[in-house]
């Protein structure tokens, strides 16, 4: 048995080298892994790889101290992430894998894992097995057995066997499987020290224990003995090779020659013929099985009576308290936000205004004689109020909510509910749940399209949620559009928003060209939400807005104090005079606010309060006026990095389509909503 | 014995035509509307009833008209069964006008084997009814390979049969995550027209309308016995009119 096994192409045509790796490597791992003599130095590579939700990210902050988002929602994870752990002074690199349910790629997250998998040269594989869904995870289990990966098993989740009244023999699913099995809770970080333990003495000294082999039934046992004679020396067991031929993967079917392909269409001819199905299920099935007479033999089973979390779960999904209990959770949700955000909001400004601002601006303006410094230190302290007072308190209660939301797994049963309701706009239940991650930030929502099965679903829920109202867009329709003009305004911008996503999915779905595939979600346990995590997530996302948006919007507010000393801002504002004024008839100082609000969308209510000069918007601004502005900020044009996730999603065409639709959505949508107003008004 | 009688084409379609008589209002069919229905005379209508009554497929009473015996019913609902869903497969799958489809389902339904009707019916999903709307009748085995769509199903444990769905994706999506055929599931939910929650080894899987629709399921062991024992104890409605 090779030592180390590899998965480079180049080695699955050409007899291994002994004691000796290839040259080229994958490309999506810059550092060479080691070389035999220099193992102390280079660090061994380790993957998680496991089933959707089955805490690969837990287990992979854990491991790394990395902070990743973890969320009890299946298909989480959308790329490979690395990260740098230690073991008894020894350094190991750890890879976060999507989860997959098997090594047949169907989605673009699930391609990811399997490239990686078989591109990479691993030193141990830690398989993280859910253990409340012991036989379904044993499947893949068995498939990374049957590749020859140098697997380590974590069992993980085990504290809520005891709530689900199951129980699982460690020792005998050990010699069940032949590999090594380390019961973990990964949110707790209860045997994750054991984990990376045996996964490096795994790499350090592989195990002699023959693996599981799966048992086919008799056709495909046949095929692959007489196929096992044809086969290339690799790293991959032959039996596993011959299987994986047997089912049509592409990738191992590249590895042999045009007389092997044809012997093995042959076999997979007679056996389709004889059971009258497609191969790749009869192979399915023999795992299945396999991994059945595995969880039968170690599982044992109680009279389970249902948890007070199933009975909540299935609450969730029952159509007559389903409907009820979303609109309540989302009406909270925005309430809690309101009152809470606002009440922090209060707070931020009172401090600044009445503590900070008058003793600072009294010494600025009377010993700085320097017009532009003066601006400049004025701008400063604004652009932090209004980040502290205007942004940050709104988007931190909505993070809060979002992260508990995700932790219960309540998302993927919207989902469920959603189905019906998702088909009007050209999109299935499973794109529910990026719309919903919309509701955060458009960015991390993007990427999470892409666990979608086909690009129609993609670009169509793309373009919708760039209308969404974000996180940052909530900030300003509660903090600026509910608190200054009315709640009523506030309740007007979410209606809009909807219609308009509504009917823009109606338009899309019939002119997108190509087609939809059907919802297959699994439903994860609905479990309870633990603080740290909660408050970790929050951290997460929070971050990036004090190291990248405040820094912006202080270099932004710099700026806009010196266009203003200068009287420059008048070339900004006149040109774009007929559209603000004379479209949406909203005052001239607004132009910039827009053009910021291209960076980030909070920008633009921020920067609102740098160029009016106060937070209390209804004394520079008519209700309608600030109606119009907040619905016309909540549509118009994705911000930058929104722009930038979807050129690198799907491509510049899509994104400047995007841009140019929401403007013009925007643009049309403000502009009737002032006419109608005005009219209502006199 | 009746059964062991290999029928002429003809005499398939006057069984038939009695079996839809009688479907229709329960009554005994007389000459006059046999030959009417047939497009025969009379004389031939009354010969061909005469030898079928001796054959033991019908009983036949000049001037009164005809039933169909229990023998005879098995025939005819044999035949009728194939008819429909020839018209199923010829409207549906071919794309034939409806009308036509009944022509030429009367000329097949009298060479087509049982085996390959039961074969069709399966990929078609046993259908419930004919293109025209009349139900299309259980097959003889069909009380143990009831076979039908997930989506049609109440609460309960079925077998997965057939996965039928045309996209590779959805296909492939299944069969990673278990759902193959002979795996029992158990539906907990149904959306109206909306996803199944089913539940298989301890996982529960949201399904779509249309992969509900795709996959073909039968009644687990313990069910098929149960509704076997119901059918037996009340009498298929033709028999009774006979």
């Amino acid at each position: 048995m090779p030592r180390v096994p590899l998965f480079l192409k180049k080695w699955m045509t050409a007899p291994r080298p002994t004691e000796q790796r290839p040259d080229s490597l994958c490309p999506s791992v810059p550092e060479a892994p080691s070389l035999s003599e220099k193992q102390d130095i280079t660090p061994k590579q380790i993957a998680l790889m496991g089933n959707p939700s089955a805490g690969k990210s837990a287990m992979f902050s854990q491991m790394t101290g990395v902070t990743v988002i973890v969320s009890n929602i299946p298909q989480t994870t959308v790329m490979v992430q690395k990260g740098l752990s230690q073991i008894n002074g020894h350094k190991l690199f750890i890879y976060d894998l999507p989860g997959v349910y098997s090594v047949t790629a169907v989605t673009e997250d699930e391609a990811a894992t399997k490239e990686f998998l078989l591109g990479t040269p691993l030193d141990a594989v830690i398989d993280i097995v859910d253990a409340t869904r012991l036989e379904r995870n044993l499947y893949l289990t068995l498939q990374m057995l049957e590749l020859g990966l140098p697997v380590v098993v974590c069992l993980n989740q085990v504290d809520l066997l005891k709530t689900l009244d199951l129980d699982i023999d460690v020792a005998d699913l050990e010699r069940e499987l032949g590999a090594t099995v380390v019961p973990t809770i990964a949110t707790q970080g209860q045997g994750v020290h054991a984990a990376l333990e045996s996964a490096y003495h795994y790499a350090e000294r592989p195990s002699k224990r023959a693996p599981r082999q799966v048992s086919y039934d008799d056709h495909i046992e046949r095929a692959i003995a007489a196929l096992i004679p044809l086969l290339p020396e690799t790293s991959v067991p032959k039996r596993g090779f011959a299987a994986r031929l047997l089912e049509g993967d592409e990738a191992f079917e590249a590895r042999v020659d045009e007389h092997t392909l044809a012997i093995v269409k042959e076999f997979r001819d007679e056996v389709e013929r004889a059971h009258g199905e497609n191969v790749a299920i009869t192979i399915a099935r023999g795992r299945y099985s396999t991994a059945g007479l595995i969880a039968s033999a170690v599982l044992v089973r109680k009279v389970h009576k249902l948890t007070l979390a199933e009975r909540f779960g299935d609450l969730a999904t029952r159509p007559r308290t389903g409907y009820p209990l979303l609109v309540a959770l989302i009406g909270g949700m925005l309430a809690l936000i309101f009152y809470v955000g606002g009440y922090l909001s209060d707070l931020m400004t009172s401090f600044f205004e009445g503590i900070v601002f008058p003793p600072v601006f009294r010494v600025v303006d009377a010993y700085v004689p320097n017009l532009l410094v003066t601006s400049a230190v004025h701008s400063t302290l604004l652009a932090l109020a209004a980040a502290l007072a205007i942004a940050v308190p709104y988007i931190l209660v909505f993070f809060i909510f979002l992260a508990i939301l995700e932790d219960v797994g309540y998302l993927p049963r919207v989902a469920v509910l959603l189905d019906r309701q998702a088909h009007i706009i050209g999109l299935r239940g499973r794109s529910i749940i990026p719309l919903l991650f919309g509701y955060g930030c458009s960015v991390p929502a993007i990427m999470a399209t892409r666990t979608l099965p086909t690009k129609k679903e993609r670009i169509i829920t793309i373009a919708l949620i760039t209308m969404i109202p974000c996180s940052a867009r909530t900030a300003i329709i509660l903090g600026v559009a509910a608190t200054y003009a009315g709640v009523q305004y506030a309740i007007a911008i979410y209606l809009i928003s909807l219609v308009l996503i509504i009917a823009s999915g109606r338009l899309l779905r019939s002119t997108v060209p190509g087609r939809t595939a059907g919802l297959v979600l699994e439903i994860p346990l609905i479990r309870r939400p633990a603080l740290v995590p909660i408050l970790k997530k929050t951290w997460l996302r929070m971050k990036e807005f004090f190291y990248v948006a405040v820094p912006l919007l202080v270099v932004g507010s710099i700026v806009f104090g010196w266009l203003e000393v200068t009287g420059l801002s008048r070339l900004i504002e006149a040109p774009m005079a007929p559209v603000t004024v004379g479209l949406l008839g909203l005052p001239a100082f607004t132009a910039i606010c827009l053009i910021y609000g291209v960076l980030r969308k909070e920008m633009a209510v921020e920067m609102l309060a740098i160029a009016s000069g106060t937070f209390i918007f209804s004394t520079v601004m008519t209700p309608v006026q600030i109606f119009v502005f907040c619905l016309v900020v909540t549509l118009y044009v994705p911000c930058v990095a929104t722009f930038a996730v979807i050129t690198r999603e799907l491509n510049t065409r899509w994104a400047v389509g995007i841009s140019i639709f929401t403007i013009v959505l925007a643009l049309i949508a403000g502009g009737i909503a002032f006419r109608v107003l005005t009219y209502a008004h006199w | 014995m009746p059964q062991e009688h290999k029928l002429s084409p003809s005499e398939e379609e006057y069984l038939e035509a009695i079996y839809t008589r009688q479907e229709a209002n329960a009554q005994a069919i007389t000459t006059r509307n046999l030959a009417e229905c047939l497009g025969v005379k009379d004389s031939s209508v009354s010969e061909m009833l005469k030898r079928l009554s001796e054959k033991g497929f019908i009983h036949y009473t000049p001037y009164h008209g005809a039933t169909l015996t229990e023998a005879g019913l098995k025939i005819a609902t044999k035949v009728k069964r194939k008819h429909r869903l020839l018209e199923r497969f010829l409207v549906d799958i071919c794309g034939v006008d409806k009308h036509e489809s009944h022509e030429q389902a009367c000329e097949m339904e009298h060479v087509i084997s049982d085996a390959a009707v039961d074969t069709l019916s399966t990929q078609l999903g046993n259908p419930a009814t004919c293109p025209g709307g009349s139900v299309i009748p259980e097959g003889e085995k069909g009380d143990e390979t009831v076979i039908s769509k997930l989506s049609k199903m109440g609460k309960g444990t079925y077998v997965i049969r057939f996965l039928t769905s045309p996209e590779p994706e959805t296909i492939s999506r299944l069969c990673s995550l278990g759902l193959i055929p002979g795996l029992p599931v158990k539906v907990l939910r149904k959306i109206a027209n909306g996803p199944i929650i089913i539940e298989m080894k301890d996982t529960q899987i949201a399904l779509g309308r249309d992969v509900a629709e795709s996959l073909l399921v039968s009644p687990e062991e313990k069910e098929v016995e149960g509704r076997r024992r119901r059918k037996r104890r009340g009498a298929p409605p033709a028999a009774a009119a006979g």
